[in-house]
């Protein structure tokens, strides 16, 4: 019960903003559907007055009035729906709007620990749920319920006795609905998660078709298949019988109603107490009440089945984030979407960690113990180490993407929290390990950290990361379009214009998560050299694969399991011998081989 | 299997099997539609000839004889009910056999279609991949199979259906009054006109509407993947304000559409209502003068009241109808398509020395020749190299040599084992390899199962003897399900690194003759490189290896590496060959010094 409560108090919520046009859409209903329960009114007049007395003389009033009704009954309809139909589409407006707020605000362990595809859904199908059911259901249950209430009444005026029996089919009625709806509605779930196996295979044949292909396994790929469409056949033919049953009943139940009519209310009419033309508008009645019923049970149980929808709206709109400014920070800085930038000071790049201790947030183990560390403008720190070792975590809290759990990190001597995460990231370059372009063309991509770049400083970004002479030479220059998520360029050119966004926006601090992904030799190179043109004069974290990168760092980090196993400079930790030393021999033994 | 098929070939095809549950499910419509109209009669009947004082027609008369006759049933009126119960009994059941045999044949036909779709887009060649994107393919199996289904199934049916009861309410409408039939079907031409024309437009809008939505989820796309971008640069202002305007573009087309569906529904109803209006008021006249009789009127009402529904949704089916036929068609150019032919051919036995021998072979691409006169040796136990630049065709080299591109595009000669490679049956063929593709790609399901993916009957001792040999127990033993953790799309997410060992592991547990490895080490560290190299080099140092990379470390211990440049063979020799003349290799060497 207190589920529902809350279902109903959400529905409330998101439908305030329109309550005024909300209550338009319900008159305008309950006027449409109270008619329609009145039209067979016209039909027991036409009987009882023109057929039974053989007289034509209210005929013109009779079609005026039908007219009239008709009429107002369409414009009732006409303004319920447009109405309906706006409220429902408004409201998901503001549900995705909200929702994609608060994800610009999120802190970035939530998009660690969520799939695209599902925040994705929240933002997108979620929503539109919520709105359909706020607005149509409740349409549903104004219009149906307008018109049973009228059409009861109706016959308990007409007839009180034949309405008991007609009731009593009517609540068979409803309770064999209660029952069918719930199975169909678990039933129909099954078949749209089978569905999305199904889709699931599909895709997963498509887009490794080459795998498939060259371990030649199509036929075990079949088999699977197969299997899931069996299932999938069952389900469906399982929901086929369920609704067939359900209609059957139905139209059982309303013969049940038809006979009852003409033997009780046949033997009225016998007896002279009832005429024929009210035992037909009795009929269509006992016929017309059956729909309506159908349809509020259908609704409610709909009404019931969106709660998971809003529940995972909720859980998205009500996720802590992880780091946050104070409101003292907030109020000289800004916040996300109103940052107060006249407030901002310029960054040197002094960062220190100061006896830092940290744990991630859904780990158990401190992968930082009173660390400390001073790196002064200017300086490069390379944090080298195993696939999976855990080589970003310094990383990520310089740029407060997490914070210590003890200890302070402190940028030009002021612990970084003293400042809002906007100034922070605004000063801080990230060039990603898989860079990520915007699809659009590579101006776009170039404007997106620099609005106001001149195409000169464009150009001058590019040639200083080697990149001018790719981008010449395509058709378009500045204007190509990189494709989504940039398809259109290799993944070496993706990578130098993602370089060059960075040196447009000028930050103090850079983050440089190497790409490990394969680029030729030549590319290679040019990669290599626009990192020193990039790292020149900032300080600069690089999360390092190639050890000959990084030789003239000022400081080496070497992480094994998440902890640092070794810092120092490249002399320092060569002449230690330990692992650091292991990692740059094995690098180099091969070709050290050779050479002898 | 045929390759260009027509509409009507298509439906013939994919019937098979379900089209005798359609022609059931219709023929049991066709009665259901007649039973449906005997309990108005029956009802017309009583209160005309039993509870009134008309004169019956033969028929009713005899059957009101067979009863009792009139004055019998008067004082029994529980006889007509059970009548109309039994009637509806008997209706009920022959309408749940309509709908299961609709449901089954339905059900049939979409598993046969979507069956007959996978297998057959399996097998369609690669070069038909690289002109199709996987959204469109997916899009052709899935939604377009829908509405295919949609159409055979329910519009068809329901189409058959509304003739149907269309023509027998009009023969028990004439029946009644043939004028007053006259006047009320002059309106169903305009419903149906109407509705037609309104669902075309609506159909457009909703296009539109449809691009739109495909833009405001696009953003929230983007923005997910990018959101370390975004957040880097400061730019959730921006992100946020570009959303909400596209999201309300959206909602505004969506509002129009809203408003142009509720005059549609609302002056369909106008109509209809008029109809029902007409045929009311000019009934009663009828019915005055004396025309028609007062049961008459009664049962001529109801069903012009039973009509209007299924007139109004006739449109709306036609409408589909045009959707349906496009979706056919573009189903049908995937079946058309030609599959590779993988069994056609001869079995390749014995040991023959060299294992592979490529003479002079060429290879274009659209008109573009990408390969040019290649040789290339490879004997048994040997570890061969291929360098070169992006675009150099190392990867296309491989196709080719697999024949994973159409056969008949290869010109030249490729002798596998001593026999020609395009003689060999193509499933066979293919086993003979196994390959580490550049981008590796995982099955969902675990890991066990990816790695024993080229066959069920691997057993779990070797696949962790090839899990140990491509460096990926370590990793493998870290996640807390071990083996049986779940990876792909819906699984946990393993590193560049990891799949590219679980890949290595994979094609080892293959056994197959040559083992490929393309650019297969470019996510490890040199520490894992060079570890599984060395396992490669020694305990599998009797299975012939293609090796490309563009590190030379990892290429340094081949007995033979080839340089491509620009689709031809530069240069070929040992790496101290190699580097003892002037030429590109030396150059990549000294690059990378």
């Amino acid at each position: 019960m207190n589920s529902r409560n809350k279902t109903l108090t959400m529905m409330a919520d998101v439908s305030r903003p329109y309550r005024r046009q909300m209550i338009v859409m319900i008159t305008a209903g309950l006027i449409s559907s109270a008619i329609d329960s009145i039209l067979p009114l016209f039909n027991r007049y036409a009987l009882d007055h023109f057929v039974a007395l053989s007289t034509l003389d209210t005929l013109g009033i009779f079609i005026i009035l039908y007219a009239a009704v008709l009429l107002v009954q369409v414009l009732g309809n006409l303004v319920s729906t447009a109405l309906c139909g706006k409220i429902e589409v408004s409201v998901n407006r503001d549900l995705r709007d909200k929702s994609f707020y608060r994800l610009q605000s999120l802190s970035l362990s939530y998009f660690n620990s969520n799939s695209i595809g599902s925040i994705h859904s929240r933002v997108m199908s979620d929503t539109s749920k919520i709105g359909e059911t706020v607005a149509w259901r409740l349409m549903d249950i104004v219009w149906s319920g307008a018109y049973l209430v009228s059409i009861l009444i109706n016959m308990i005026i007409i007839s009180p006795k034949l309405f008991v029996g007609i009731f009593v089919l009517m609540l068979l009625a409803l309770l064999g609905s209660l029952v069918f709806q719930r199975k169909l509605i678990k039933v129909n779930r099954r078949i749209r998660e089978q569905n999305s196996i199904l889709t699931g295979h599909l895709n997963e044949m498509i887009t490794g078709i080459r795998s498939v292909k060259s371990f030649v396994i199509e036929d075990r790929m079949e088999g699977r298949f197969t299997e899931e469409t069996d299932k999938m056949r069952r389900l469906s033919v399982r929901s086929g019988h369920l609704s067939s049953m359900f209609s059957a009943m139905i139209s059982l139940i309303s013969a049940l109603s038809l006979s009852i009519i003409i033997w009780r209310g046949g033997n009225l009419t016998v007896e002279g107490a009832m005429q024929i033309g009210t035992l037909s508008v009795f009929m269509s009645y006992a016929l017309g009440m059956l729909w309506p019923v159908q349809q509020i049970v259908r609704t409610l149980t709909e009404i019931v089945a969106i709660k998971a929808n809003w529940e995972r709206y909720t859980a998205l709109m009500s996720t802590g984030t992880d780091v946050s400014d104070t409101e003292e920070v907030i109020r000289i800085y800004g916040d996300t979407f109103d940052p107060k930038r006249e407030n901002w000071e310029d960054m040197h790049g002094d960062v220190e960690f100061d006896k830092v201790c940290f744990t991630y947030p859904d780990g158990d183990t401190e992968v930082l113990t009173d660390f400390s560390l001073k790196v002064p403008h200017g300086n490069m720190v390379a944090i080298v180490g195993e696939t999976g070792a855990g080589k970003s975590t310094l990383v990520n809290l310089v740029c407060r993407f997490y914070e210590p759990t003890s200890g302070r990190v402190l940028i030009d001597g002021r612990d970084v929290r003293e400042r809002s995460v906007q100034w922070l990231h605004s000063h801080i370059g990230y060039v990603l390990q898989t860079p990520h372009l915007f699809s659009g063309t590579i101006r776009d991509n170039l404007l997106y950290g620099s609005p106001d770049a001149t195409e000169g400083q464009m150009k001058a970004a590019l040639e200083a990361v080697n990149a001018w002479d790719i981008v010449s030479s395509l058709e378009n220059g500045l204007d190509s379009k990189v494709g989504e998520g940039g398809q259109s360029l290799s993944t070496g050119q993706k990578q130098l214009i993602s370089f060059a966004r960075a040196i447009l926006a000028d930050p103090a601090i850079l983050i440089l998560d190497e790409a490990t992904a394969s680029v030729d030799t030549i590319t290679e190179k040019r990669i290599q050299q626009a990192i020193k043109t990039l790292t020149d004069n900032r300080t600069s974290f690089v999360i390092a694969h190639r050890l000959s990168t990084i030789t003239d760092a000022d400081m080496i980090i070497a992480v094994i399991d998440g902890k640092i196993a070794e810092q120092g400079t490249h002399e320092e930790l060569f002449a230690k011998k330990g692992y650091y030393y292991e990692l740059y021999m094995r690098q180099h033994e091969d070709i050290d081989r050779v050479v002898k | 299997m045929n390759t260009n098929i027509t509409k009507a070939g298509f439906l013939r095809q994919e019937l098979k099997g379900s089209l005798l549950f359609f022609i059931c499910s219709m023929l049991l419509s066709a009665v259901t539609s007649v039973i449906d109209l005997i309990n108005p009669k029956i009802i017309s009947s009583v209160i005309d000839n039993i509870l009134g004082e008309e004169g019956a027609g033969l028929l009713q008369k005899s059957i009101i004889g067979l009863l009792g006759g009139r004055e019998y049933i008067r004082e029994h009126l529980w006889i007509p009910a059970i009548l109309i119960i039994c009637v509806a009994l008997t209706g009920g059941m022959i309408r749940y056999a309509q709908s299961m045999a609709n449901a089954v044949g339905a059900e049939r036909f979409v598993q046969k279609l979507r069956c007959d779709l996978f297998t057959h887009t399996e097998r369609l060649p690669m070069s038909w991949y690289g002109k199709n994107s996987t959204g469109d393919i997916l899009q052709r199996c899935t939604s377009d199979v829908e509405t295919v289904k949609q159409f055979v199934s329910a519009q068809l049916t329901t189409l058959v259906q509304t003739v149907l009861s269309l023509i027998f309410s009009i023969i028990f409408m004439a029946g009644i009054n043939g004028r007053l039939t006259l006047i009320a079907m002059l309106f169903m031409p305009v419903i149906i006109g109407y509705s037609l024309y309104f669902h075309g437009k609506i159909g457009e809008t909703f296009m539109k509407a449809d691009t739109e939505e495909g833009i405001v989820s696009g953003i929230v796309q983007e923005n997910l993947t990018g959101i370390r971008v975004v957040r880097a640069f400061g730019k959730e202002r921006y992100e946020y304000d570009r959303f909400t305007q596209k999201n309300r573009t959206y909602t505004d087309l969506w509002i129009r559409l809203m408003r142009l569906m509720s005059v549609f529904w609302s002056l369909g109803d106008l109509i209809s209502g008029l109809q029902v209006l007409t045929v009311v008021a000019l009934g009663a006249v009828f019915c005055v003068k004396g025309e028609i009789t007062a049961g008459g009127y009664i049962a001529f009402v109801s069903y012009n009241a039973m009509l209007t529904w299924p007139v109004r949704e006739l449109g709306r089916t036609i409408a589909d109808l045009s959707r349906a036929g496009v979706a056919i068609d573009r189903i049908r150019y995937i079946l058309s398509a030609a599959p590779e032919d993988m069994d056609n051919g001869t079995h390749t036995e014995g040991a023959a020395e060299p294992l592979i021998m490529m003479r002079s072979v060429s290879f274009s691409y659209d008109d573009n020749e990408v390969l040019h006169d290649i040789s290339f040796v490879l004997h048994r136990g040997e570890k061969v190299g291929i360098i070169g630049g992006t675009g150099s065709g190392k990867t296309t080299l491989t196709d080719v040599l697999t024949r994973t591109v159409p056969t008949s595009d290869i010109r030249g000669e490729i002798i596998y084992n001593g026999m020609d490679a395009k003689t060999i049956a193509l499933s066979e063929y293919r086993r003979e390899f196994a390959r580490v593709l550049q981008e590796p790609f995982l099955f969902s399901g675990s890991i066990a199962h990816n790695i024993a993916i080229s066959d069920d009957a691997i057993s779990d001792r070797k696949i962790g003897e090839c899990a140990e040999d491509a460096a990926f127990m370590s990793s493998i033993l870290k996640f807390t399900d071990g083996f049986d953790t779940y990876v792909g799309e819906r699984g946990v997410t393993l590193s560049g690194g990891q799949k590219q060992r679980c890949a290595i592991a994979a094609a080892l547990a293959a056994d197959s003759s040559v083992l490929i490895l393309d650019d297969a080490f470019s996510a490890l560290d040199a520490k894992t490189d060079a570890g599984i190299r060395q396992t490669l080099f020694t305990k599998y140092r009797d299975r012939a290896m293609i090796i490309i990379a563009h590190r030379i470390t990892t290429l340094s211990g081949c007995d033979r590496i080839y340089v491509l440049d620009k689709g031809r063979i530069a240069d070929v020799g040992t790496h101290e060959e190699l580097i003892a003349r002037k030429g590109i290799y030396r150059d990549i060497y000294e690059l990378q010094k």
